[in-house]
Parts: C-alpha cells; structure tokens; sequence
C-alpha cells in the first residue's frame, strides 16, 4: 500500500490486516500513557482544505499517539486566500519536510491529484462525494467490535447516498469484508446508477427495517439543496428518520451507527441517539484507532511497541 | 448577443461581412422564443443556426456524463437527456420555421436518432462529432484526470458507439475537432476545479481513420466537404480538380504511430501516447506547404 485514497480497490486482506492492527491501538488507547513511539521522528501533515472538526483532530490524535510531529494546515489561515494553487501548496508543505499527507478537499479525486504530485504517502480524509475510506475502517472497526465479524451481517446505509462519500466507501468495504448492505433512500438520494454496486437498493426502510443487523444512518445535509431532493424535513424523519417507533421494531441485537454530526430529531430521534445500542460515540473512538493503523502501515514503522 | 441568449444579434450585419454560421457556442440558446426568433430570420437568407445543445436545468453544475462513473465517483453530472432535449426541441422549431439547423458536437445516442429520423423527414438538419467524443468514453474520466474534462462530457460506450455508427452512416455530417488549449496551470488541478477543452487538431484525422475507419470518399467527405458546406466557406473543402484552390490535407492511411509532442502550445490532450493508424503528411494552403512531418513549415502566408 502505497497510498490510502479508497475502499474500492482495497482488498479482503488489506482491511483485515488495518482492522487487526486497529484493535491492538484500541489496545494502546486504553493505556495509562496512551502512546507507542512507532512513529518517532516523522511528521504528519493534515491538510484540511474543506473544513472538518472531527477527522482532523482524529488524525492528528492518531499521529501524536504513535509519537509523529504535525503540520498542521486548514484554508482560512492558509495562502489559499492569495491565490495559490493545490499543487504548489502541497509541494511547498512537502519541501518543509514531511513524511505523509492527510488530504481532504471538496473537489473529488483532489488526494489522487496530490499522490502525482507528491513523492510520499497520501491518506484521503474525504474528496467531495466520493471517498472517505478511514470512515468505513472505523464503522467496520465498531460493527466487528459488536459482532465479531462482517461475515453475513446485514447492514442498511439510510439517506442520503448520493452526495455521501461515506456511503460511498462503506458499501465496498462492507462488502469486500463479508457482509450484505442494502442502501436505502428515495430516488432522488441514491446515486443514479448503481448496476455494478455491491448493494441492493430500497426505497422503503419500513420494508427492510427487521432484517438489518446494522442500520447506518447518514447525515441529512440540509446545505446541499434539500429542497430540491425531498419535499421537507418532516417528510424525510417520516420515511427514513429512525424514529423511536422503528427503533422498537429493530431485531433486539441491532445496532445504530452514525458518522456524525447528528441532526437529531431529523435522521435519528435523540432517544435513539443516546441508547445504549446506538453506537455513535465508540464509531468516533475507533477513528482515532483506525486512523494510527493506516498511518502505522503506509509510513512503515517499526514494530518497537 | 453577447453569447447571453437574450437578444439576437446584429445577423443582418454579420450576414453582410460574410458570416454563414450563427451560433453561442460555449453557451446553449435556451430559451425557445428567441431561438424561433433567429431562426425565422435566417430562414430565407439561407445561413445556419448552430447549436451548442445542453439543457441548463438538466445540466445544472454538472461536471460529467451522468451514469454509473458519475455515480461512484458522485460528481455532479448532466444526462445525456440535457443534449437530447434541446435538440428535439430545436428540430421542431426547424421544421416550423423552415431554418438550417446543425448540432455541434454531437455526444448523444438520443441525438444521433433524432438527427436520422429528422433527415428522412426531410429537414436541412446537420451535425458534427469530436474526435474525442468518438475516440473515448466515459470510463476515462473515473481516473479524475483533467485531461479528460470537456464538455459535452464524455459519454458511456453505447452513446461513443452511436457516434461511430452514425459518422459512419451518414447521419452525422462532419467532424468538427472543437480544439480548446488551455495553460497547464487551467487543467493541472483537481478535476471539479479544471478548464473543459481538449485539444487535437494535429490528430483528428488519425484519430477518426484509427476509431472509426470510413472508406476514402466518406473520409475525405466527413473531415472537409461538409464541414466547409456547412460553414458555407465554399473555397474550402473542395474535391481536388484542376482550378479548385490547392488547400490540401496530404494524409497516409497506413502509417502506424504513436504521437509523443504537440506542436500545439498547449499540452492539455489525451491523445499523446496513443497508438494511431494514419497520419497527416503534410498540408498545403494555396500551393504552398503549410506543414510537414508533424511540424510546420516556415512560410509567409498572404491574405
């Protein structure tokens, strides 16, 4: 593995090799020092160009606990603002020294663009729509938690799949590793053309709601045009929100992921949110497992635990 | 005017300067009233209304063909019902208003079929292909490599399939290379922030010959009569004949290569590295050699 850009391409071994390693550094996490010195003397540099909250501390807690230095980049302070390019960015932050990039853009295929341009590993941390592959480590991560394994689960991705980069790479991975996933969404939320997908699709959550084993809500993202894809909110929480009521029709085992942040009382009702099967906050626990595993693997570390 | 679609232009005055070919090429002329409007205009002068067929609505911020690369990859996209749209529309405005109507690089299955059916009907309808169009499909761009970005998009393989099939028989007249450079700094940044445009003029013939082969006369026909005939550029594009202008295009059919440079100053193009069969030899203007083995030859050209 050179890169870190997709769940696409990514094979059954290569995520089950991540997932192990993740456990051990759930392992380390749990330590009085929380810390292994795997990466010392390698600098990390997150490169926000999109704004995130969650996934760049994630990394970057990733990063200092394997004992790497960061840098530290996001657009509003950045030389962005006069007019300079991504390649020159990147280019620039690179001749200063550093051992990886973490990339995140609002333009999809930004991170491969980086990977020509750069001479070292590149970890896509979500580009537009498209790909968000440490995401699907950390909810396959929680899901085998609980479960044990992928194998034969059944997992429901609710919402808006169309303009999600995680539903984009959880279906693969969740697929690659064994398991049986049903998006769910009315038309106008599902990608136009998924024939070739490793899912089925359902536009009737009632329909599949007591078979899953697993029900992945997305996020509802009002800023992308909302109006235009559903009539309202209310009508939205009416077919696919997981209400209290369809909460108590899940198979008792059944759990509720979310990749945050919550519109609670939209996709999910705040009863939900904090029941114990839902599994919101071990998901963002994960990351920051899942996250040293992809760093550990691409910069190579030395196993000196 | 102003390439707005909200007003004609002066066609009377540009008629008078010579001008055949009417178009807001880059921009589609969306509102039905005013293309009637020019349309009745031009009807009786004779000149072509050209159109650059997308439907704004439909097309929306799209980047791509909409279908199963746009979907994994969820970008936004135009489906190909945006061009197919525009043209119906356009075809029954032709017929009521009795106007010449030609569809600029054509992209479409949908279009390719409209354009027969119209021409068995008996419309002065036209159209024209890319080379790129003919030449790739949209599994091309799943690579997000700008240089594939170009609008109309790239197409999936039933609709790049359409377009050999219809250049081949007939339905679609000529090839027109829709040659669009840009600065490396234009196309060398992420796919979404790039320049649409793809250049190739050097190639297009060879491109046609290696994709979408035709026998000589149709070649020879798609590549020059009827792009000149649609212009209405009558000293171009003629069969060689004693007395006809010596503007030729010298190409070999056989020659097996691969391109490697551009002459060309921009280097925005997909073509290079690609095995092609034939090549253009030289080309002549008036006489005289414009262009030999792939460079072009110092002369002086006069007006």
């Amino acid at each position: 593995m050179n890169h870190f850009l997709s769940t696409e391409d990514t094979t059954r071994e290569e995520l089950t090799e991540l997932l192990d390693d993740a456990d051990s550094f759930v392992e380390v996490l749990d330590r009085p020092i929380p810390k292994v010195p795997a990466l010392r003397g390698k600098t990390v540099a997150t490169m926000f160009f999109e704004p995130s909250t969650r996934t760049k501390l994630s990394f970057e807690k990733a990063a200092k606990a394997l004992s790497a230095d960061i840098m530290s980049f996001s657009p509003s302070t950045s030389s962005l603002s006069k007019g300079e390019s991504l390649k020159d960015t990147v280019l620039t932050v690179q001749a200063m020294g550093t051992d990886a990039m973490v990339v995140r853009h609002q333009a999809t295929g930004a991170p491969w663009r980086v990977a020509e341009w750069v001479d070292q590993p590149v970890l896509n941390a979500g580009d537009g729509a498209h790909q968000h592959p440490t995401q699907a480590l950390l909810d396959a991560l929680t899901i085998r938690q609980r479960f044990g394994t992928l194998d034969g689960l059944r997992i429901g991705i609710v919402g808006d799949i169309r303009h999600s980069r995680v539903a984009r790479s959880d279906v693969f991975a969740f697929n690659t590793l064994g398991a049986e996933v049903t998006m769910v969404a009315p038309k106008t939320l599902l990608p136009t053309q998924t024939d070739g997908w490793p899912a089925k699709a359902s536009e009737d959550l009632d329909e599949v709601l007591t078979e899953l084993d697993v029900v992945y809500l997305l996020r509802v993202q009002a800023e992308r045009g909302g109006a235009s894809v559903f009539p309202s909110l209310s009508e939205y929480t009416t077919r696919y929100g997981m209400t209290v009521q369809r909460f108590s029709r899940l198979k008792p085992d059944t759990v509720v992921l979310h990749p945050g942040p919550m519109n609670r009382g939209v996709e999910i009702a705040a009863e939900v949110a904090d029941d114990d099967r839902s599994l919101i906050l071990e998901q963002v626990a994960n990351g920051v497992a899942v996250r040293m595993a992809v760093l550990f693997r691409l910069l190579g570390g030395e196993h000196d635990e | 005017m102003g390439r707005h679609g909200k007003q004609l232009a002066h066609l009377d005055e540009l008629w008078e300067a010579g001008v055949r070919m009417f178009t807001d090429d880059g921009d589609v002329v969306a509102d039905a009233g005013l293309m009637r409007q020019a349309m009745d205009y031009l009807a009786t002068r004779g000149g072509v209304i050209a159109q650059h067929a997308v439907d704004p609505g439909l097309a929306a911020a799209g980047q791509i063909h909409e279908g199963a690369v746009s979907s994994l990859l969820g970008m936004s996209a135009i489906p190909a019902e945006a061009e197919e749209i525009i043209i119906a529309r356009d075809l029954r405005l032709a017929e009521l208003t009795g106007a010449r109507y030609h569809v600029q690089h054509l992209s479409t299955a949908g279009g390719v079929e409209m354009i027969a059916a119209a021409k068995t009907r008996g419309l002065e309808v036209t159209a024209e292909v890319t080379p790129h169009h003919l030449a790739f499909d949209d599994s091309m761009v799943a690579t997000t490599d700008p240089a594939y970005k170009v609008m109309p998009p790239l197409r999936s393989i039933e609709h790049m399939d359409a377009l050999r099939a219809g250049l081949r028989d007939g339905t679609i007249d000529a090839v027109a290379t829709d040659h669009a450079p840009h600065a490396a700094h234009d196309k060398d940044v992420p796919f979404e922030h790039a320049a649409n445009g793809i250049t190739g003029l050097e190639w297009a013939a060879a491109v046609v010959n290696t994709v979408a082969p035709l026998d000589p006369v149709s070649f020879y026909t798609r590549m020059a009569v009827a792009p000149a005939a649609i212009a209405g550029t009558p000293e171009h594009g003629r069969w060689v004949a004693v007395g006809n202008p010596a503007h030729l295009a010298v190409f070999d059919p056989a020659h097996e290569w691969v391109p490697e440079r551009t002459v060309s100053r921009s280097s925005n193009t997909p073509y290079l590295g690609m095995a092609l069969q034939g090549r253009v030899v030289a080309t002549v203007y008036r006489g005289t050699i414009t262009a030999r083995d792939g460079s072009p030859a110092a002369v002086a050209l006069t007006s």
